[in-house]
């Protein structure tokens, strides 16, 4: 069946966020079309804002509505502890879990030749420039533990190496809250490796 | 461990089929398509997953047929293994459009995870078809060598997971960087390569030990099960050959190094051919009987009786690794040997806690603790202690 031809415009715009397919194309498109016309002006209007006036941090490359975000503005931030992660929403999860009251540094992704993203992209430099007037002792890399998470920590712990900073990473092993009988043997066996004397 | 029963709906030629099995030898005859091989499959996918013999799950699924189960009940050995003493599997498949969607349930519970599937049951297989680990390419050995390796050491499968993503980054890199003048700059400064190289060594260089460490351990195993079954005192080895430019035979001193000294005196040979030519990816192994690699000089019957020695040495290091005899299968193994070899075949398959065995007929088979005949996708027992 054929749509009017806005309808039609609507559904194909839509098809293109990601985790939405054609049913649900349909379901919101037909949700719009019932609701207020002020309430679809709010809606465009909001999305319409949020590509004008959030951009990235120009210290962290975070997602800000101003030129510094924040965390970055923020004096109750330590000084002197740096989290690295790949992607701006890494921070929010880092964020949710109220126990780290450092700040980041977003990489803006990881080094994978594959997709075409050498180091080059990657905001490194930004990165060591940072050192100095935030008297940072100690980089924390909070990059998933893939093989691409993996050798961009390496690279960035590389390119840190002779700036005499502590790098640390996330500790890798069983999930809090599982037993051990359901975690699956490789994690297990990767838990085993990355053990750690008590006390 | 052993399997105590087996059921099968809508799996190959088997519409339904339940089947109770004792320890120590059973056997399927019947004659040629009626369903023999079919029942080794079916153990064998409950235990990795995948069918030794075909690619696709569709063609495991009875013809016209939307839905297909496997089950099975494994006796665990009694105390000190004092968990639950019997393990009950279940395998499914269902047909949906043109994907098949699978779900494993071990004790009822789903298992999202191969690994966490893989080593429920223990199984070694024997298929004709198998004759390729002599005869055809190096992939197939190495195939071999990830299964089997996987189902003893589930660490083993991430890396090699791990070491096939890092060596696909490796090859975009070198590839994307050969005559790209800012590349190389790059490069110069973050040292990238450096990296990749690092990670493909840190993962390749596990998957080398865990190989190196398998042959050493089932070498003494493949001499002596050799000899027992061929009565032959030449002595029959399986060579491990690492893909590695800076190895040489008889060094297996530390994998890390030998790696990157490979990496590194391949590197304008990686660039010029836009690929990684030292790694496990390139790894071998080869039969010899009496110095002389069976792959190029060996008949027939010799690559048969290699392939046979090989799996019946891995039972054997299984048994040995685990602690509990792992399930020998053998599908046809029996009809191309002489009366003698088939009598040691059937001794050395009596040693085990369980094994499977099929043929066309019943008369050389001897003393067995279950015989069924099997026929158009029906089993019927001749006699069985179960």
């Amino acid at each position: 069946m054929l749509y009017p031809r806005p309808l039609e415009a609507l559904l194909y715009e839509l098809e293109k966020l990601p985790g939405v397919g054609p049913k649900s194309a349909q379901r919101l498109a037909f949700a719009l079309l019932r609701r207020d016309a002020q309430q679809n002006d709010d809606l465009a209007g909001a999305i319409r804002d949020v590509k004008a006036k959030i951009r990235p941090c120009e210290n962290c490359g975070n997602y800000t509505d101003v030129e510094i975000c924040d965390i970055c503005a923020s004096p109750k931030r330590e000084n002197g502890l740096l989290c690295v992660v790949a992607e701006a929403r890494d921070v929010l999860a880092i964020e949710n879990s109220n126990e780290f009251f450092g700040r980041y540094h977003v990489l803006g992704g990881l080094f994978n030749p594959l997709e075409g993203v050498g180091p080059e992209q990657l905001k490194i430099s930004e990165m060591i420039g940072r050192l100095g007037p935030e008297h940072v002792e100690e980089v924390i890399l909070a990059l998933s533990p893939t093989v691409e998470g993996e050798t961009t920590g390496s690279l960035v712990a590389r390119a840190l190496e002779k700036h005499g900073v502590k790098v640390t990473q996330l500790a890798r092993g069983l999930p809090f809250g599982g037993d051990l009988d359901y975690a699956d043997q490789v994690t297990i066996a990767g838990a085993l490796r990355g053990r750690r004397e008590l006390g | 461990m052993v399997v105590k029963s087996l059921h099968l709906s809508n799996f190959r030629n088997y519409a339904s089929q339940e089947l109770q099995l004792p320890p120590g030898l059973v056997a399927f005859t019947g004659d040629n398509g009626q369903g023999k091989t079919n029942l080794l499959e079916a153990v064998c996918v409950l235990a990795t997953t995948k069918s030794p013999l075909v690619e696709r799950d569709r063609e495991l699924i009875r013809w016209d047929e939307k839905s297909a189960r496997l089950g099975a009940e494994i006796e665990l050995p009694p105390p000190p293994n004092r968990e639950a003493d019997v393990r009950r599997l279940e395998y499914s498949w269902r047909v949906e459009g043109q994907k098949v969607e699978r779900e494993m349930k071990v004790g009822g519970v789903p298992q999202s995870a191969v690994a966490s599937w893989l080593g429920q049951l223990q199984v070694i297989s024997f298929f004709p078809h198998d004759l390729v680990l002599v005869t055809g390419e190096p992939e197939e050995r190495r195939r071999f060598l990830n299964l089997e390796l996987g189902k003893i050491w589930p660490a083993y499968f991430s890396d090699i997971a791990r070491y096939r993503r890092a060596l696909q980054q490796r090859n975009a890199f070198i590839k994307a960087t050969y005559d790209n003048p800012n590349r190389r700059e790059t490069e110069e400064k973050y040292g990238s390569l450096g990296e990749l190289n690092r990670a493909l060594v840190s993962y390749g260089s596990r998957v080398l030990a865990a190989r190196s460490r398998f042959f050493a351990e089932i070498a003494p195993l493949l001499t002596e099960t050799h000899q027992r079954l061929s009565g032959l005192e030449g002595p029959f080895e399986v060579e491990y050959l690492p893909g590695l430019s800076a190895w040489r035979r008889g060094d297996e001193s530390d994998w890390s190094r030998l790696f990157l000294q490979s990496l590194e005196r391949d590197h304008s040979d990686d660039f010029r051919r836009s690929s990684t030519q030292s790694g496990p990816h390139r790894d071998e192994f080869a039969f010899k009987l009496g110095g002389v690699d069976l792959r190029r000089y060996g008949s027939q019957g010799q690559g048969r009786l290699a392939v046979l020695s090989l799996k019946i040495a891995l039972a054997h290091w299984v048994r040995d690794t685990l602690g509990d005899d792992p399930i020998l299968l053998l599908d046809d193994a029996l009809s191309e040997l002489d009366s003698t070899r088939r009598e040691l075949l059937l001794e050395e398959a009596k040693s085990f806690a369980q094994s499977v065995v099929t043929a066309t007929d019943a008369t050389f088979l001897g003393e067995v603790a279950a015989h069924f005949r099997v026929s158009e996708g029906k089993v019927e027992p001749v006699l069985t202690t179960a």
